[in-house]
């Protein structure tokens, strides 16, 4: 592959892959770094790949594998307990996403475990199918249906508890200055 | 499907929407059930903020020129070799001959097939809509027959059996083609598809089905009669064997095709 073609690659994608990296690493730092980690194994590797339709897979899976390589964690279970996977929700959840920036939406899915993490980002980053999901991850289309589900449900809640942690100061602010 | 169903696959839906096919019940049900579609719209409005918000992060200022620096200097590991270029040579004459005998029989009859693949992804993305919607089959039948679309008079006996979910009539070279969508023993969709025979340069075996899978859908194809038949879905292929396993359902010659010179409608009805 030649260098126009590298760059047209890399302008296509870097600013999804490094939003990605975000999500899962702790550092933007850390995410440049796998961001050009998986950028400089596609220059090198990347030319065997011959349909164009599958650069975007290539990128994200390899970046997850680097990722894995690095930071793989020891616990597999999530943190937060759910009720159900498709409970219902309040209806101000859609009202809480309008109000709230990039930072906080990537620090709220920092707090997801990562096996809900990964397809959640994906889901949401480039609006990779679950069938996309399932085969990048390899893991049964099911499953990432499930971990969609579930970690939407995390996100929710946690968006919600932030949220109203910021709520709630202010309204006592605003009783104790009334007194 | 249940409620509880349609909010578990509705969930996996793209905020952009999606051209799978397992949505399309999960979203007929929401167009018919106003508390699912007001749950479906409160988590599309989320996932699409979610969405936006995550596309608002901007990567760090020097990044691009960072990974276009380093992608220079990582040079491509050549794998190939004078020996495996012969190999590989010897390899692609070989698929060649083979693919070339296959490709002349199937292209004749792709042509169909992919309208017909087509036409189901743009049902499940709702860039089309069924032409009629009703769970008896029968009187899908008739809407079809009235319409000068094919339809067999004799459907399989266990896809006569399960609950349809609508019709959908279009036009390949000038030759109508009716699919009827069904829902599946095993909770996945299944659909056939029907053409006049003589559409096809090389139509299916009479009798018996011929297998075969694509783009990750499983289809079976047989002439019966003046009809040529394919059944399709994204369930396993053996779900196709299981339904057709009663038998294909009898020929009943010419008849078995109405009303062909009639335009095809294209009016939504909802004969429920």
């Amino acid at each position: 592959m030649g260098a126009p073609d590298f760059e047209r690659i890399v302008d296509a994608h870097y600013m999804a892959l490094y939003r990605f990296a975000l999500s899962l690493s702790h550092s933007e730092a850390a995410a440049a770094d796998l961001t050009q980690q998986t950028f400089y194994l596609w220059a090198s590797r990347g030319h065997q790949l011959r349909e164009e339709s599958k650069v975007k897979s290539w990128l994200f899976t390899t970046l997850y594998r680097e990722f894995l390589g690095m930071h793989r964690r020891e616990s597999r279970f999530p943190h937060a307990d759910l009720d159900g996977e498709t409970a219902e929700l309040p209806a101000e959840c859609g009202s809480v996403a309008d109000s709230i920036d990039g930072a906080t939406v990537v620090a709220a899915l920092r707090q997801i475990d990562e096996i809900f993490r990964v397809p959640l980002t994906l889901f949401y980053l480039e609006q990779f199918s679950y069938r996309e999901i399932a085969a990048m991850l390899d893991i049964p289309a099911g499953t990432v249906m499930s971990r969609l589900s579930r970690g939407k449900m995390m996100l929710r809640k946690i968006l919600l508890q932030e949220r109203d942690a910021k709520i709630i100061p202010m309204r006592r602010t605003a009783e104790g200055g009334a007194r | 499907m249940t409620h509880k169903e349609a909010m578990f696959l509705l969930g996996s839906c793209p905020p952009g929407g999606s051209n799978e096919l397992e949505f399309a019940e999960a979203l007929d049900l929401a167009s018919r059930d106003p508390e699912l579609n007001a749950w479906f719209e409160e988590q599309r409005r989320f996932d699409a903020a979610i969405a936006a918000r995550l596309a608002s992060i901007q990567p760090p200022a020097a990044l691009r020129a960072r990974i276009l620096a380093g992608g220079r200097v990582s040079r491509p590991v050549h794998w190939y070799s004078p020996q495996r270029l012969w190999a590989v040579a010897a390899m692609v004459l070989l698929f060649a001959g083979a693919g070339l005998w296959y490709s002349v029989e199937g292209r004749r009859n792709s042509g169909w097939n992919s309208e017909v693949l087509a036409t189901l992804g743009d049902l499940v993305s709702g860039r089309e809509n069924f032409d009629v919607r009703s769970p008896d089959v029968a009187r899908l039948q008739q809407w079809l027959r009235g319409n000068g679309s094919p339809s067999a008079a004799d459907l399989p006996a266990r896809v006569r059996g399960l609950a349809s979910l609508g019709c959908k009539t279009l036009s390949w070279n000038g030759h109508p083609i009716s699919i009827i969508c069904f829902h599946g023993p095993g909770g996945e969709l299944v659909h056939l598809a029907m053409v006049e025979r003589d559409a096809l340069a090389s139509p299916p075996p009479e009798g018996h089905p011929v297998f075969g899978a694509r783009d990750g859908w499983h289809m079976a194809s047989w002439s019966q009669g003046n009809m040529a038949m394919m059944l399709v879905t994204r369930g396993p292929e053996e779900r196709l064997r299981q339904l057709l396993a009663a038998g294909l359902g009898l020929h009943r010659g010419p008849q078995a095709v109405l009303g062909l010179l009639v335009p095809i409608a294209a009016a939504q009805i909802d004969i429920d």
